[in-house]
């Protein structure tokens, strides 16, 4: 059965890209636009094996959205990976300290993806 | 997938999952006897270890995987010496 | 182009344009976190999307862009105009690098000095910005941070809270001591002897092997972490333990999910991949290399009448005088004495190895036996825990030849490793860069011909372009290209080894430097009679990396080496400092471009194939009453004729709604044009040292798109010009007892089918007299008309051609062209432009264009036999003149309309057909009147036929050029009209 990944990112061109090296590596992914609108995917009934998501956004950022979605039923375990740049070592450890399971360094490559991805996702 | 239950042997196949570790905890501590089949159990998650570690069931048979049977074995053998 | 490219490129568009904006809203509120906190995340966006691309120059701009609105941001440095313009540049420069993208229609852009030296020049520029130089390093020491520091952390608190109680306490008894060896020690203790002489002999060899120690913290799982599966990826343990913090609780009591569990294992990975793995954990994992003085630990049971003092006595001398046969002798006996289950059999085995393997060494052995009188010696094994396997107490000997380095700071082992690496880093540029060079010059050793040979070059190239586009180095960048040229064209790698050769010398110089220091390293390590401990284990680290690896270490460790390679950074600065000097060519202003608005996510072209799919079912359609009349009278058959009309009414007027839907999709608000006014306002104004107040209105106007983006030209010229002519500076505009900033206000409205753009300024106007005199002057006027001009057409004379009322040319709006050429923009989406100023108190523009031009309302005319068709928006009336009332007046022929003097025209002529017009059965031939401007022309046709919409297509090609035909359009027969364009005839 396929891991479901769900891609939290306000740039359309990162969302975009993730989506499609995601699905070559045969996952099925749900994405959101923001904080906001991913609290709701999951209200709604998306189980994700997997979270990636920014931490700069509009409406609601990655870190609040971080807390918010571990507070949901089911989301308690589930790897959240924070999509940082090289610079933002800050964001990273405040995500982290908040509930995120690692991150990923922007610009990434699908294969890079996929790597850290069977990392932290068993089975995968 | 995860725990399926044969009387008193709990057959682990695939993955078990961090949220089984609960069901599972529950399941030896009424079972004190209970016996654990993880010949087709390709990983489990710590929190199942730590159980298995803390509970120490008998195990009838170990992954096939050898990686994980290696630290699975190496986690009970050092709870044998630390007993010792 | 690739969905993606597509995405990224409208995304960042759109980013730019908010950036923009935000950063004129910042103008005003310089304080505002939460804007200060969107522009931040815009400009990281940015960066983000085009990291997914091969963009190096973009992305080294936005980086510093990003970096200095970071500080900015934290509050470390303050907004100010000088940062704006910067980061406005720094925006121009993406947009322009965004239109390359385009018009290349791929991400992979060939190399170009100029982008190069630009980005290379703002991204400087934008550093300069910030308050210190610091963060950029403290960026770079992030871009990895797991390697050095956090194995650092990990290593150097090894002491603490999780180092063992019995390891503390006996550190006490020698304060100072770091305890880390003997920490390890007592962690190897529990390694088997036979794995731990594998170990010892392997590290002797030069392998490296890393004692890691994780112990996940206690809420670990909430955080969607498996230690657990971390753990189980490591490579090949050979050795692995697996125990919990803390004695388990009852089950009863137990947590799932409170993590206790504590994971250790022996691996062979090397420590970047370690610290890698463990990236996300690094405070949780301790990884500690296991040095060969760690490694020979006696265990086993204590001893029972073994002559164990004797022995020592005589070994110590035998050691001390390097008579080593007598020692191995000696050891031997002893060996056999001791049945092998105890813990001096294990010295004696351990003795006997250390001896085998390193002759030439005196630390360890002593430490060795040292270590052995501590733990046989009944008066201090009292003092000591009598469990052989958790004791293992450090040697006294040893830890003193710890010591002693210690007060070097460089000396401990582990610490020494990092810095090193730390310092490689910092070294940056050159030695990667030697690296690269070196790789490709063997690439292009290769001696093989395969048939992608021609690829390889190109993949050689452009990794050599990439390289010194980053530097900036325009020069090499340029030779760079000509030698793969020529590499190309001779099917050899010869031309571009030679390039690298030439190019590349500074920089593998530093490179051929780093062996030879890594070389003088090693030898003073041996030299300095190994007789340390430490000594022996800095060996043992910096030796065992035979690879690659250890060059760079080395370098690192030397110093000379260091300054060695800090050469080609410098050369790269005087570069830069060179590209800075020159005028920067690359840079445009966003106000000369504007690019397409992207905030129609739909592609155009896909619109545009809907305009031209519904287009062709109107003209489909309406063959619908030819067939109709075909089917009445060819057939006869009335009924079907009367059906075929009632199925046409239908389809046309679901075709009309259609077109109508379409249409609307195509509508813009004229905000795409505006939004960038406030910034053209802004800098122009800046530039002229003038305050302007820019007030706009009805951005939210809607018109076609096409019409829209014909405006942005003539909008640009005419702020240009009210800003440059229009508006006085503060001081005049004192005098004149105004206020100091000059308003300048931009107003859209709807009026029925039409937009109306009102341009006003509030500056000194147009003074009719001084127009008079200048046109005439330029002899735009004669003396006669210089009388008779009206004050209005004397203002009106700023459209006439080669018209510039500024006494001096600046480089804003006196680019050479005038108002002219406004005028003539505006009538080619057949707008209309008027002027009112009055002098001293202002000016005010009037535009005026059609909501679309998309259906254009036609009118068919015939001449020479064919049909032709002429924009009902340019037809002001028909009329019929007989011949008699032409005259000819200096060979312009004219005839009296209504009273007023109109030239007439032959269409024929004027189209070269060659004939001559036809006139009717009464002798009056067919005049169509054309307003021009605000004069009329008669046009002679031979007959005017009735008015159609049409879809109006302009001619492609090579016909484009023609400017006497405004397109041409499909009749509902099938038959092609062209569409005439008056003005273009004449």
């Amino acid at each position: 059965m396929p891991k479901t990944i769900l891609v939290v990112d306000d740039a359309a061109t990162m969302v975009m890209s993730l989506k499609a090296s995601l699905e070559i590596a045969g996952f099925k992914v749900e994405t959101a636009n923001d904080g906001v609108q991913a609290v709701d995917k999951l209200k709604s009934g998306v189980k994700p094996d997997l979270i990636i998501t920014d931490i700069n956004m509009p409406n609601m950022g990655g870190i609040e959205f971080i807390g918010k979605a571990r507070a949901l039923p089911g989301m308690r375990f589930v790897p959240i990976l924070a999509l940082t740049t090289e610079s933002q070592q800050a964001k990273r450890d405040e995500a982290k300290k908040l509930g995120a399971t690692g991150w990923l360094l922007k610009p990434t490559s699908g294969a890079d993806l996929v790597k850290v991805i069977k990392q932290v996702l068993p089975g995968a | 997938m995860g725990m399926d239950i044969h009387g008193n042997t709990v057959v682990i196949s695939d993955i078990l999952g961090v949220e089984e570790a609960e069901p599972l905890l529950e399941w030896l501590l009424e079972h004190r006897d209970g016996q654990l089949d993880l010949s087709a159990c390709h990983h489990l998650h710590a929190a199942n270890l730590q159980v298995l570690m803390a509970l120490r069931p008998t195990i009838t048979s170990w992954p096939d995987d050898p990686a994980l049977a290696d630290w699975l074995k190496t986690a009970f053998d050092e709870m044998e010496s630390n007993h010792a | 182009m690739t969905p993606l490219l597509e995405q990224f490129l409208s995304e960042s568009r759109d980013a730019i344009q908010s950036i923009g904006e935000k950063l004129m809203q910042l103008e005003t509120r310089p304080d505002d976190q939460a804007l200060m906190g969107e522009l931040f995340r815009l400009v990281h966006t940015l960066k983000g999307n085009s990291g997914l691309f091969d963009l190096p120059e973009m992305i080294r701009v936005l980086h510093a862009a990003e970096d200095l609105m970071d500080t900015v941001r934290a509050g470390r440095a303050t907004y100010s105009q000088a940062l704006a313009d910067q980061l406005l540049e720094a925006m121009d420069f993406v947009l322009a690098v965004l239109d390359e993208i385009q018009q290349a229609d791929s991400d992979n852009l060939p190399a170009n000095a100029d982008r190069s030296a630009a980005a290379v020049d703002l991204a400087r520029s934008l550093q300069q910005l910030k308050p210190d130089d610091d963060p950029p390093k403290a960026a770079a020491a992030s871009q990895a941070p797991s390697t050095g520091e956090s194995a650092n952390a990990s290593t150097s608190d090894s002491t603490s809270p999780s180092g063992a109680g019995a390891a503390t306490d006996r550190a006490t008894a020698s304060a100072a001591i770091p305890s880390a060896n003997s920490d390890l020690s007592a962690a190897l203790a529990r390694v088997s002897e036979a794995l731990r002489m594998q170990l010892y002999r392997q590290t002797l060899a030069g392998e490296t092997f890393f004692l890691i120690c994780y112990e996940p913290e206690e809420e670990c799982f909430f955080k969607g972490e498996d230690p657990f599966f971390q753990i189980i990826q490591v490579d090949t343990p050979l050795w692995r333990a697996l125990s919990a913090r803390e004695p388990w609780p009852d089950p009863e009591t137990l947590d799932a999910y409170r993590c206790l569990l504590r994971f250790e294992c022996i691996t062979a990975m090397d420590r970047d991949s370690l610290a890698e793995h463990f990236r996300y954990v690094p405070d949780q994992v301790q990884v500690r290399p296991i040095t060969l003085a760690s490694l020979p630990i006696p265990t086993g049971a204590a001893h029972d009448g073994v002559p164990v003092a004797d022995y020592l006595q005589t070994a110590s001398e035998q050691l001390a005088h390097g008579d080593l046969p007598s020692l191995i002798q000696s050891s031997r006996v002893l060996l056999e004495l001791a049945a092998p289950g105890l813990r001096i059999a294990s010295a004696m085995r351990w003795l006997l190895l250390l001896l085998e393997t390193q002759p030439e060494d005196q630390a360890l052995p002593e430490a060795l036996l040292a270590r052995i009188r501590q733990l046989e010696d009944p008066m201090a094994m009292a003092a000591l825990p009598s469990d052989s396997t958790a004791g293992a107490p450090p040697v006294q000997a040893a830890t003193q030849a710890e010591a002693q380095p210690e007060a070097q700071p460089t000396a401990d082992q582990q610490e020494s490793q990092i810095p090193a690496e730390q310092q490689t880093r910092r070294l940056s540029i050159g030695e990667p860069l030697a690296g690269i060079l070196q790789t490709q010059a063997e690439i292009l050793a290769l001696e093989d011909q395969p048939d992608w040979l021609q690829g390889r070059l190109r993949a050689v190239a452009a990794c050599l372009r990439a390289a010194f586009g980053s530097l900036g180095d325009q020069a090499a960048l340029t030779t760079l290209e000509t030698a793969l040229q020529q590499a190309l064209e001779q099917d050899s790698p010869r031309p571009l080894r030679n390039w690298i050769e030439v190019q590349g010398a500074p920089y593998l110089a530093a490179i051929a430097e780093a062996p030879a220091a890594f070389d003088a390293a090693d030898a003073s390590g041996l030299s300095a009679a190994s007789a340390s401990l430490a000594d022996a284990a800095a060996f043992d680290t910096s030796a065992t990396p035979a690879s690659a690896d250890a060059a760079v270490r080395a370098t690192g460790d030397s110093r000379g080496a260091g300054a060695a390679s800090s050469a080609p950074v410098g050369a790269q600065a005087s570069n830069a400092a060179g590209a800075q000097a020159a005028p920067r060519k690359f840079g445009r202003r966003l106000e000369d471009n504007y690019a397409t608005p992207s905030a129609i996510k739909v592609d155009q072209t896909k619109i545009d194939t809907m305009m031209n799919l519904i287009g062709e079912m109107i003209v489909a359609k309406n063959a619908l009453p030819y067939l109709a009349a075909r089917a009445e009278k060819v057939f006869g058959v009335r009924d079907l004729a009367r059906e075929i009309k009632g199925q046409y009414s239908t389809i046309h007027r679901i075709a009309d709604e259609m077109q109508d839907a379409i249409m609307q999709i195509r509508l813009l608000p004229v905000s795409f044009v505006f939004q960038r006014f406030p910034r053209l306002v802004r800098d122009t104004a800046k530039k002229l040292g003038k305050e302007v107040h820019l007030v706009m209105e009805g951005e939210s106007t809607e018109a076609d798109k096409n019409v829209i983006e014909s405006l942005a030209d003539p909008l640009v010229h005419i702020i240009r010009n009210s800003l440059d002519h229009g508006l006085e500076t503060a001081e005049e505009r004192r005098v004149a007892g105004k206020p100091p900033a000059g308003q300048l206000s931009i107003r859209a409205r709807s009026e029925s089918d039409r937009v109306v753009i009102e341009i006003a300024d509030d500056g000194r106007g147009i003074d009719p007299e001084t127009m008079r005199r200048k046109a005439y002057e330029k002899g735009i006027i004669d003396e006669q008309t210089l009388e008779r001009l009206s004050d209005q057409e004397a203002v009106n004379l700023v459209f006439a051609a080669g018209f510039s009322t500024a006494a001096k040319v600046s480089d804003l709006s006196g680019r050479g062209v005038g108002m002219d050429v406004v005028r003539n923009a505006v009538a080619q989406v057949n707008g209309s432009i008027d002027l009112k100023s009055e002098p001293g108190k202002g000016t005010l523009l009037r535009l005026s264009l059609p909501l679309s031009m998309a259906v254009s309302n036609v009118m068919i005319i015939k001449s020479a036999g064919q049909r032709f068709g002429v924009a009902m928006d340019a037809v002001a009336e028909t009329v019929r003149v007989p011949d008699t009332s032409i005259q000819t007046i200096k060979q312009q022929k004219t005839t009296v309309l209504r009273g007023r003097v109109m030239p007439l025209m032959a269409l024929n002529d004027l189209l070269g057909l060659g004939e001559p017009q036809v006139a009717n059965d009464d002798r009056e031939l067919a005049v169509l009147v054309v307003r021009i401007e605000n004069d009329f022309l008669g046009i002679i046709v031979d007959d005017c036929l009735e008015t159609v919409d049409i879809i109006l297509k302009p001619l492609a090609g090579f016909l484009g050029n023609i400017k006497g035909y405004a397109g041409s359009a499909l009749l509902g027969d099938g038959s092609v009209l062209l569409v005439i364009n008056p003005r273009g005839l004449l």
